[in-house]
C-alpha cells in the first residue's frame, strides 16, 4: 500500500478537521482506484458500441470529477496525491461489447471495494461521507452495467465485497 | 491468463490490511453489546428496518406475481443484510424477536429467500397494506429503499470501523436497488 510522505510545504490551508485520523490513506486508496477506473473506461468506450456511448461518457465524467475532487482533498489533508499508472493489466481480454461491459462492471466493483475500505479507514465524518457517496455511486453504476449486459442478479448485497 | 490489474492487486492488499486493522482495533465483527439497561444497540433499529423491508417485499410479491422474479433477488439482498446485522449485533440481537438465522452472507439470504415465499416473517411488523396497483406498490418499495440507504449511510458516518464498513455496504446495496425496481 502506498503511503506517501506528507508534504511539509504548507499551502496556507489548515487541515479541515485536525481531530480525525486516517484521512489521507483512505482518500489515497480511493484515488488510486479512480485512476485505474478512468484508464479502463477508455477501453470500455472503444468496444461498448454506439448505443452505450452516452452511458460510458457519463460514467467516465463522473469518475474524472471524483478523481479531481479527491486529489484536492488529499492535498488539503497534507498528502501527496498518488499518480496514475502508465498502464494497467486487464483481468480478461476486451474485444467486443460483452467483454467491454464486463470490464465496466469489474471497474465499478473495484471502485466500490476501494471506497468501502476507505469508509472504515478513517473516522473523519466528511471523508467518510465522500467515500460513502463514491461507494454508492459505484454500486449504482455497476448495477446499470449489469442491466445493460444483461446479467442477473443485477445487484449484490454488499458492493465492494 | 492475463495478470490481474496491478492496481487491483494493490487495492486487494490494502483491503486485507484494512480488515486486519479493523479487527485489531475494534474487536472483530461482534462489538461489545451493553448488558446493562443502557441505550439499545443502534444496530437494532437497522435490523428492524431490514425486516420490515423483507416483509414489504414478501407482501408485494404475493400480491403481484408478475414482478416476483424481479423483486426476488432484491429481497434476498435484504435477507443477507439482516443476517449480517444479526451477526454484528451478537448477543444484543436476541433482545429482539427475530429469525433464527445467524450466519452472515448470501447463502443465508438465498436460503431464506427460497423457503419463505409469501410466508410470514416472524419478526416483521405488519406494515401498511400493499397498494392497489403494481406501479404504486413498486413506488412504495423504491421510496423505502431510498430511505433505508440514507438511514444506513447516516449511521455509518459515526460508527466504529467494522460497523461503518457493514452499514456502508448495505447502504450502497440499497441505493443500487432503486435502479432495478421496474
Amino acid at each position: 500500500m502506498t503511503t506517501p510522505a506528507p508534504t511539509p510545504t504548507d499551502t496556507g490551508t489548515p487541515s479541515p478537521t485536525p481531530t480525525g485520523t486516517g484521512q489521507v490513506q483512505a482518500l489515497q486508496t480511493g484515488l488510486a482506484a479512480e485512476h485505474a477506473v478512468i484508464w479502463g473506461y477508455g477501453l470500455v468506450g472503444a468496444h461498448a458500441g454506439d448505443a452505450l456511448l452516452a452511458q460510458v461518457r457519463d460514467d467516465d465524467d463522473a469518475h474524472r470529477t471524483l478523481r479531481d475532487d479527491t486529489i484536492g482533498l488529499v492535498g488539503r489533508y497534507g498528502g501527496d496525491p498518488v499518480s496514475t499508472e502508465p498502464e494497467y493489466a486487464l483481468p480478461f481480454p476486451v474485444t467486443d461489447r460483452a467483454s467491454a461491459l464486463r470490464l465496466a462492471i469489474h471497474l465499478e466493483e473495484g471502485a466500490a471495494a476501494a471506497w468501502r475500505y476507505a469508509v472504515a479507514a478513517t473516522d473523519d465524518v466528511e471523508v467518510r461521507r465522500t467515500a460513502l457517496t463514491a461507494l454508492s455511486d459505484a454500486a449504482v453504476r455497476a448495477t446499470r452495467w449489469r442491466l445493460a449486459l444483461p446479467t442477473s442478479p443485477a445487484t449484490v448485497a454488499f458492493p465492494g465485497g | 491468463m492475463v495478470a490481474v490489474a496491478r492496481r487491483s492487486v494493490l487495492i486487494g492488499g490494502s483491503l486485507g490490511v484494512g480488515l486486519l486493522v479493523a479487527g485489531c482495533t475494534s474487536g472483530g465483527p461482534s462489538s461489545p453489546a451493553p448488558t446493562s439497561p443502557a441505550a439499545p444497540d443502534p444496530l437494532l433499529a437497522e435490523l428492524a428496518d431490514e425486516r420490515s423491508l423483507i416483509a414489504a417485499y414478501d407482501a408485494t410479491m404475493a400480491r403481484y406475481p408478475a414482478v416476483r422474479a424481479r423483486l426476488r433477488s432484491v429481497r434476498d439482498d435484504h435477507a443477507a443484510h439482516a443476517a449480517a446485522l444479526v451477526t454484528a449485533l451478537g448477543a444484543a440481537a436476541s433482545s429482539s424477536p427475530g429469525e433464527a438465522t445467524s450466519s452472515a452472507g448470501s447463502s443465508a439470504g438465498s436460503s431464506a429467500g427460497s423457503s419463505a415465499g409469501g410466508a410470514t416473517p416472524s419478526a416483521a411488523p405488519s406494515g401498511s397494506p400493499v397498494p392497489a396497483t403494481v406501479a404504486a406498490a413498486v413506488a412504495v418499495l423504491r421510496a423505502a429503499e431510498r430511505s433505508a440507504a440514507s438511514a444506513r449511510g447516516t449511521v455509518a458516518l459515526t460508527a466504529p470501523p467494522d460497523r461503518a464498513r457493514l452499514l456502508a455496504g448495505i447502504s450502497a446495496s440499497e441505493a443500487s436497488h432503486v435502479a432495478v425496481l421496474p
